[in-house]
């Protein structure tokens, strides 16, 4: 049961909302009524059709919860109104229909309205099927807060009239990206934490990345999903090597690449493959490429710094951050000597207050033998890192000049 | 004159709906309403939703990104509004004094730029956009600036009563010349100035009628406004 709860929950989901008016709330009380039925009805194994079979059910219980509420009179007879067509069997929703209903479901979970917060919590609710519970956990956060951030979130869609509704193709563009973003940070805080943190952190690549794959067969022509993708494999194939046995975190050079999982990289890159194909670049893409290059090199001396120097040249062009300027200015350093990496990231503007700029520029002040710079930069570094793990290299590399 | 009444509360500390200390405050209201209508003094009137539907446009390199929640995150927060038209300053500040809000919160009048703001009737879906500007960014009159900026904003009004969206709007007078309103134990208090103490207020708003937030965002985003911000908040649905 837990297994089909995965698999067709958010599907049911996703066109209940669409066929009660978008109401999130109704849509998914009635969905865990059809739930509690499917424990006795699927006594011998699920129907043929599990989703359809929960939509239908689904939308019958709303029925009965409506009519128990007297207040919902109105509701009740707009629904009644719209849903006869939908009775007979001949006339359920056909495939394309409710890829359409997934489609409008991550889209409004991730609605630039939204905080970028309530967007993850949500997603990862709805569309995911995670326990409030399990979210929490997931971000270090308190169960009441991401209970409200839902509640919230569910509220302003109701109240603000965010629309259910794939966007038009003149605004995929601008929103997208959006949506990307959160699959993204999903990915990201399961890839950020440590060894010593509770597994469910790890599970949220392992759900970024079903996600990911889910919005790229409901959207086979947008390349920048099949590159997101590519990339969270592509970096989840690493995830073994990034950390000692204490939970130290071991730097891409120093890794033993014999535990990267070669199936995820193989994956990652014939993705890309295929999404470059499309002659259609973005970040996504890009990033996979970096993260292709570095995976195809057995040891880290093999590395082809010059080509990844030559894709980040392309990245910054696509989004200018000083996140990836310093990431282009570290990729240079290797190709063309510390030098040019120091030059490069002399003119960044606006890093002075992340940790990482002043790690990056004390690594190549100690490959210059300017040890006394190094030093001091490491310890700039050190002020501002929270990440025990991450304090703790710090440390051990400023012990190392004693 | 028309003058602009700023309705503002705590939100979170409000009479709850349905009870009957509810319903005796809706009396209240409605004898405000009866009173600036005996008066021919009302215009118009609205409650807006919670500040939790807000959506904000902020101006980043020239486009407008939207971002969740109120413009300023504020104890008392802007609730409502009346447009009357009053003889004089005076007046306007003797009717805001009987709003029922007063007594709670506080009532910040203005005048109006212009008498732009008609009477309008409301049903369905309807969004408030408040635009957010700096004093400093006020163009001194006859400045050519300025009427540049009029014909903008009279292209967009008319584009939109063309679509069927328009139902209100106008420019709000300069902050300096607010004042804000309250009733304490049964006394009146003027102070001079607008009431929240933000870096930009409110220097002028739009009502659309539209049928989503995704509509009411790119009519707001329509507004020719060259810096600050705007608030888009749906009205109570009548």
């Amino acid at each position: 049961m837990e297994a089909a709860f995965r698999l067709h929950n958010s599907e049911a989901l996703a066109t209940l909302i669409r066929v009660l008016g978008g109401d999130f709330d109704l849509a998914e009380d009635a969905l865990q009524d059809a739930w509690v039925s499917a424990a006795t009805a699927w006594g011998n194994g699920p129907p043929p059709n599990p989703a359809g079979w929960l939509i239908t059910t689904g939308r019958r219980k709303a029925l009965d919860r409506l009519r128990r509420t007297a207040t919902s009179a109105r509701k009740l007879e707009e629904l009644a109104r719209t849903m006869p067509a939908f009775e007979s069997p001949e006339s359920e929703p056909s495939d394309s229909v409710l890829v359409d209903d997934r489609l409008r479901l991550i889209f409004t979970c991730c609605h630039p309205a939204l905080s970028l917060e309530a967007r993850v919590a949500l997603t990862l609710r709805t569309l995911g099927g995670l326990t409030t519970e399990e979210i929490a956990r997931a971000f270090l956060s308190e169960e009441r807060t991401i209970a409200q951030r839902i509640v919230r979130a569910k509220r302003k869609i109701r109240d603000a009239h965010i629309p259910y509704r794939v966007p038009a193709d003149a605004d995929l563009p601008e929103r997208l990206p959006g949506v990307l973003s959160v699959l993204y940070l999903i990915f990201n805080e399961g890839y950020s934490s440590t060894g010593s943190e509770d597994l469910v952190r790890h599970s949220l690549c392992d759900e970024a990345i079903r996600l990911s794959r889910l919005l790229a067969a409901l959207m086979p022509d947008e390349p920048e999903v099949f590159g997101l993708l590519a990339l969270m494999l592509l970096h989840n194939s690493r995830s073994a090597a990034r950390q000692s046995a204490t939970g130290d975190l071991i730097l891409m050079e120093d890794q033993d690449r014999s535990l990267w999982d070669r199936q995820s990289a193989i994956e990652g890159a014939e993705i890309l493959k295929g999404a470059l194909r499309s002659r259609r670049p973005g970040p996504y893409q890009v990033q996979a490429a970096i993260a292709a290059v570095h995976a195809e090199a057995e040891r880290a001396s093999q590395t082809r710094w010059d080509e990844i120097a030559a894709l980040y040249d392309r990245l910054a062009g696509l989004s200018p951050t000083p996140v990836i300027e310093l990431n282009r200015a570290a990729a240079h350093a290797m190709a063309f000597g510390p030098e040019v990496g120091l030059q490069l990231m002399a003119e960044i503007d606006g890093l002075e207050q992340y940790y990482l700029y002043h790690a990056a520029r004390a690594d190549l002040l100690r490959r210059l033998q300017r040890s006394t710079e190094s030093r001091a930069a490491y310890e700039r570094a050190l002020a501002l890192a929270t990440n025990p793990a991450e304090r703790r290299f710090l440390e051990g590399r400023i012990a190392g000049f004693a | 004159m028309r003058f602009m009444t700023l309705l503002f509360s705590d939100e979170t500390n409000e009479v709850p709906f349905g009870t009957p200390a509810w319903d005796d405050l809706m009396v209240e209201y409605r004898a405000f309403g009866d009173e600036a209508r005996r008066r021919g003094a009302m215009i118009a009137g609205a409650p807006l939703q919670s500040t939790e539907t807000a959506t904000t446009l902020r101006l980043q390199g020239g486009r407008f990104i939207p971002i969740d929640g109120p413009y300023a995150e504020t104890k008392e927060q802007l609730g409502g509004f009346y447009i009357l038209e009053c003889s004089d300053e005076a007046e306007a500040i003797e009717l805001a004094a009987l709003i029922p809000t007063a007594k709670y919160g506080s009532v910040e009048v203005r005048a109006m730029a212009s008498n732009e703001a008609r009477q309008f009737e409301r049903s369905g879906t309807s969004y408030i956009v408040l635009i957010y500007g700096a004093e400093a960014d006020y163009f001194p009159p006859g400045d050519p600036r300025m009427t540049a900026g009029i014909s903008q904003h009279q292209a967009l009004t008319e584009r939109t009563i063309a679509s069927g969206e328009y139902v209100s709007g106008d420019g709000l007078g300069p902050p300096s010349t607010a004042k804000t309103v309250s009733v304490r134990t049964g006394e009146s208090l003027v102070v001079d100035g607008p009431f929240a103490e933000t870096k930009e207020q409110l220097g002028g708003y739009y009502i659309f009628a539209c049928a989503d937030l995704d509509r009411a965002l790119v009519l707001a985003s329509e507004i020719p406004v060259a810096s600050g911000s705007l608030e888009v908040r749906p009205l109570l649905e009548v």
